[in-house]
């Protein structure tokens, strides 16, 4: 599989709605109530174009648009006014979602199943042959980190971060070109959080379109190429996240083993250039923090999820 | 008779239009709705899919343990045979089918009911459907496969349910059947008992007989002879005399309004009559004269459609009353006329086809021919028979009906008295008669024996029997039967009479002091046997039909409805129909409704009257659409030991096709169009 790399952001414009993975024009939705009138407008004249192969974050508070747009993307609704476009065909067509795969926020799958049972069941829905899918299976299940045992468990008896893996391992059981991951690492512990996060950038290194939508902004920040911010169903701002959140106006400098004098007359130096230096010692995240501790613990290096 | 009579009596033998399944409008909608509409679902179609959603499907109601319902529906069939009084063997078996299907029917359809009204909201409310229409599958892949789920399980439960009732009934059957060789080794068994326990004992308690049943059951006074000679006994017996017209035959015609010496429409009567012996009244001739009593009948719903009073007659004729104004021949020794009122007529050509009924005096004898009644158009008002203008009409449609007194269970049929001999006639025309054993064709009686307190009324009821061939005219000895009441009596009459199978059955009462009831079904031949099982699996295939049409149905309502909405709608659009055709609802209702509540007050009657006709006809074509559930009812049938026709799971085939594909296309439709985020 090639592997793509984001054009620059300034190309953007010039990407026509063929090409791009997804792309909307002024789409809007409108719940209605029982007679028809207008309730809410959950969506406003929505302008998105997401390139192909890139990890895209769909941000907001609740009740900004992010479900309705995934789900009118999915063609689980229908807009109200505007078109909404995947790999240049119209959203929701069953053509359209041989191409996709959705992991829903939360796990929305038949909990009297078990793991593998699940896995069959939406592989025959894509007529993946019936060999393929005994290879396929237990290579998606060991991906997405359940155990054997696991697999045999109907779904109601699993812990809410094995329903994410499982969940997540249906939306990939059809090698699918857009991804589609609503809050991907709820329920997920920092370990499966970290794991989730490496295989999105997996999947990006892979050339395929990842659109994340989520509340946990660390997340967003580490594997998000471009963000769009969505309030009150209205897009707020758009583009790369290096870009957006890069200050212009202060300057870091980091260096390793300096000795307390050295740091002092570091700062006297940039205290004449600049206003407000400081000069401190870099934290790791708690996330770095724990996965390290977990991973000296296990001793093994890996991390499975069986009996969570 | 005129010329004009004559003429009249030739157009008739009109014959019934044959029933013809609505095919265009259910064609229509599966073509608009699923190769139309959803050709691109119908190009993307695979049945890999279909299946692997019914299969999900099924294993949601598996793992629900929906199937534990049945151990406790055969907990309760067994507890319910147990504590029943059967009166012998063959009635204990008839009642153990009875309570097998009625709750196999009680389950599966319940189970189908539930399970299909509540899955689409059940997946939609728990987002489950947001995997499903993700994927890529169609909605009309997702509306098959739900329906497939169904009847899978439904498949399941009636296995189970099947298995269940071949065996418990063939545990049950061996153990009457053992007691039933230990009464015919008692030497005290009478003769009726005996070859009435000795048919069970060679062809056991689980029997399947294919049964064919009379065309026809007539009751005269006295054989008739050819298509002559039927006559009527007053009291016991009634006429009717089938009609058909068609809007201007006589509303127009009695139209008061119109020119003097317009012409009217009249019904005109020719019943010849004879006294018993003993039954004249003293007096004159015309004293003597017995009056016939007439009203007409809405040959569809079977309700009064005009009343004697309402033909602006007292309520009763003389049929020799008006004799001096048309001329009788010797042999016409009653005739009469009535004017048809205007609103009459308009009510008779409303309603199509009607019958004329006639009731008699007891002791008369009255002969009903085909010409006893006909509707004239004319003028008739002079008394002079030679000024009579008779310029149209319209003749009987058919040939006169004569049976016995009505009760619950049939025609009364009455043992000989004073001279009188009554006769039930069963027809079988085209009749194809099975390998004879011995020169003799099997038949089977059920009968209900009215006992009155006569001094031969303890006496066994004994019915004579003949055979009637029609080809050679030729009529069979008599053959006795000892029937008991409302159990099945089997006998044989013999082959030779009924070989062209064009035959009569007569049947006499010769006990004076009993009556008997019959219907067309108390008599039925005996044409072939079939194994029980088979027969058994016929009609749990009939239901299981039943099963997938109410799951359609279900499916359909819970596309638009909450689940317990569509669990109600989906009853009434199943029941609806079955529920309007017992309610009896017909033409004729609103008159009856009127007379019965307001009879002396004209104006609130005529507004009853039209509120209630207006509903009627909304009901009626509310219903016209629902599916008829009359044919998916076949327990009855394998409960008495008929054997399941191949027309009979045609019907329900039919059924389901014309009615279930069209709502399995709306329902597609529909779930095309639904948004299935909550």
């Amino acid at each position: 599989m090639s592997v793509q790399t984001a054009p620059p952001a300034s190309s953007l414009e010039t990407i026509s709605p063929a090409d791009a993975a997804v792309h909307t024009e002024k789409l809007t939705k409108v719940y209605t109530d029982f007679w028809g009138r207008p309730k809410v407008r959950a969506l406003d004249d929505l302008d998105l174009t997401i390139r192909r192969g890139e990890v895209f974050g769909l941000l907001g508070p609740n009740g900004s648009g992010k479900s309705t747009t995934i789900k009118l993307l999915l063609g689980l609704i229908f807009p109200t006014r505007g078109k909404a476009f995947i790999m240049g065909k119209p959203c929701g067509s069953p053509e359209i979602n041989s191409k996709i795969g959705f992991l829903p926020e939360e796990s929305y799958l038949y909990r009297f199943l078990n793991g593998e049972e699940t896995l069959y069941f939406y592989g025959r829905l894509f007529k993946i042959p019936h060999r393929d899918l005994k290879k396929r299976v237990p290579l998606l299940l060991d991906t997405v980190g359940l155990d054997a045992k696991a697999r045999k468990r109907k779904l109601r008896e699993y812990s809410k971060g094995m329903a994410r893996r499982i969940g997540l391992a249906q939306a990939l059981i059809n090698d699918p070109d857009l991804i589609l991951l609503d809050e991907p690492t709820t329920g997920l512990d920092p370990i499966g959080t970290r794991e989730m996060k490496d295989l999105i950038v997996s999947l990006k290194n892979q050339g395929k379109t990842v659109i994340l939508c989520s509340h946990l902004l660390a997340d967003v920040q580490d594997v998000c190429d471009r963000i769009t911010i969505l309030f009150r169903g209205r897009r707020q701002t758009l583009g790369h996240v290096k870009d957006l959140l890069q200050d212009q106006d202060i300057t870091q400098v980091q260096a390793k083993g300096l000795t307390p004098q050295q740091i002092e007359e570091l700062r006297e130096y940039v205290q004449r250039f600049g206003k407000g230096a400081q000069i401190t010692h870099p934290t790791t995240t708690l996330e770095d923090l724990f996965i390290q501790i977990v991973r000296d613990q296990s001793g093994t290096g890996s991390y499975t999820s069986s009996d969570t | 008779m005129s010329p004009a009579m004559i003429n009249l009596l030739s157009q008739a033998e009109a014959s019934e239009p044959a029933v013809q399944y609505p095919w265009i409008i259910p064609a229509a909608i599966v073509l608009l709705g699923v190769f139309v509409y959803g050709f691109r679902d119908v190009l993307r179609f695979s049945f890999g899919r279909v299946w692997a959603i019914g299969g999900v499907c099924f294993r949601d109601a598996i793992r629900r343990k929906v199937l534990w319902i049945t151990p406790l529906a055969m907990v309760g069939v067994v507890i319910v045979s147990q504590l029943q009084k059967p009166i012998d063997g063959p009635d204990a078996i008839r009642q153990t089918i009875k309570f097998c299907f009625f709750a196999t029917a009680i389950v599966v359809t319940v189970i189908a009911l539930i399970t299909a009204a509540t899955n689409l909201p059940r997946e939609i409310e728990n987002r489950v459907i947001f995997t499903i229409v993700t994927k890529p599958v169609t909605r009309l892949e997702i509306t098959l496969g739900k329906i497939i789920g169904f009847s899978r399980v439904s498949a399941a439960m009636l296995i189970i349910m099947g298995l269940f009732t071949v065996g418990y009934l063939h545990l049950r059957s061996w153990s009457w059947e053992r007691s039933i060789a230990l009464e015919l080794e008692s030497p005290s068994l009478n003769a009726s008992d005996r070859g009435w326990l000795e048919h069970f004992h060679e062809q056991g308690l689980l029997q399947a007989r294919t049964i064919t049943r009379a065309g026809r059951l007539m009751q005269y006074a006295k054989l008739p002879e050819g298509n002559t000679g039927r006559w009527m006994q007053g009291g016991s017996q009634d006429s009717m005399i089938p009609f058909r017209v068609e809007p201007g035959n006589l509303a127009q015609a009695a139209n008061p309004a119109a020119a003097a010496g317009a012409e009217k429409a009249y019904f005109i009567f020719n019943i010849p009559y004879e006294a018993l012996p003993g039954g004249e009244r003293p007096g004159d001739a015309a004293a003597t004269a017995p009056e016939v009593q007439i009203q007409i009948i809405d040959s569809r719903s079977d309700r009064v459609l005009v009343s004697g009073e309402q033909l602006a007659m007292k309520g009763t004729q003389k049929p020799d009353e008006l004799q001096n104004i048309r001329p009788a021949s010797a042999a016409l020794n009653g005739f009469a006329r009535i004017e048809i009122p205007r609103a009459v007529g308009q009510q008779l050509e409303q309603a199509g086809s009607f019958y004329v009924q006639l009731m008699g005096q007891p002791n008369y004898l009255y002969r009903v021919e085909k010409d006893a009644v006909q509707i004239a158009v004319g003028n008739l008002d002079d008394p002079d028979p030679a000024k009579a203008q008779i310029i149209g009409g319209v003749p009987p449609a058919n040939e006169p009906i004569i049976r016995g007194g009505l009760s619950n269970t049939g025609q009364q049929l009455r043992g000989p008295e004073r001279g009188v001999e009554p006769v039930a006639i069963y027809s079988f025309k085209n009749t194809p008669i099975p390998q004879s054993i011995n020169g003799q064709v099997p038949f089977e009686l059920k009968i209900v024996i009215d006992r009155t307190d006569d001094s031969e009324s303890d006496d066994p009821t004994l019915l004579a029997m003949q055979v009637k061939d029609l080809k050679s005219q030729k009529i069979s000895p008599q053959t006795l039967v000892y029937p008991e009441n409302r159990r099945t009596t089997f006998f044989s009459l013999p082959a030779e009479y009924l070989q062209s199978g064009e035959f009569e059955i007569l049947v006499r009462n010769r006990n004076s002091g009993q009556t008997i009831s019959l219907n067309e079904s108390a008599l039925l031949l005996i044409a072939d046997r079939q194994p029980f099982a088979w027969n058994l699996f016929k009609g749990l295939f009939i239901l299981w039909l039943f099963s997938l049409l109410v799951a359609i149905v279900a499916f359909f309502c819970s596309t638009f409805l909450s689940w317990p909405i569509a669990v109600v709608l989906s009853i009434l659009i199943v029941l609806g129909k079955w529920t309007v055709l017992n309610l009896d609802i017909g033409t004729g209702i609103g008159a009856q409704f009127a007379q019965e509540y307001f009879p002396t007050n004209t104006a609130a009657a005529t507004v009853v009257n039209q509120s209630v006709e207006a509903l009627t006809r909304g009901l009626t074509l509310v219903t016209a659409v629902l599916p008829d559930i009359g044919p998916f009812g076949v327990t009855e049938q394998i409960e008495r030991g008929g054997t399941i026709s191949i027309q009979q799971v045609r019907e329900p085939l039919k059924i389901l096709l014309v009615f279930g594909l069209p709502v399995t296309a709306l329902a597609y439709v529909l779930l095309r169009n639904k948004e299935v985020a909550p």
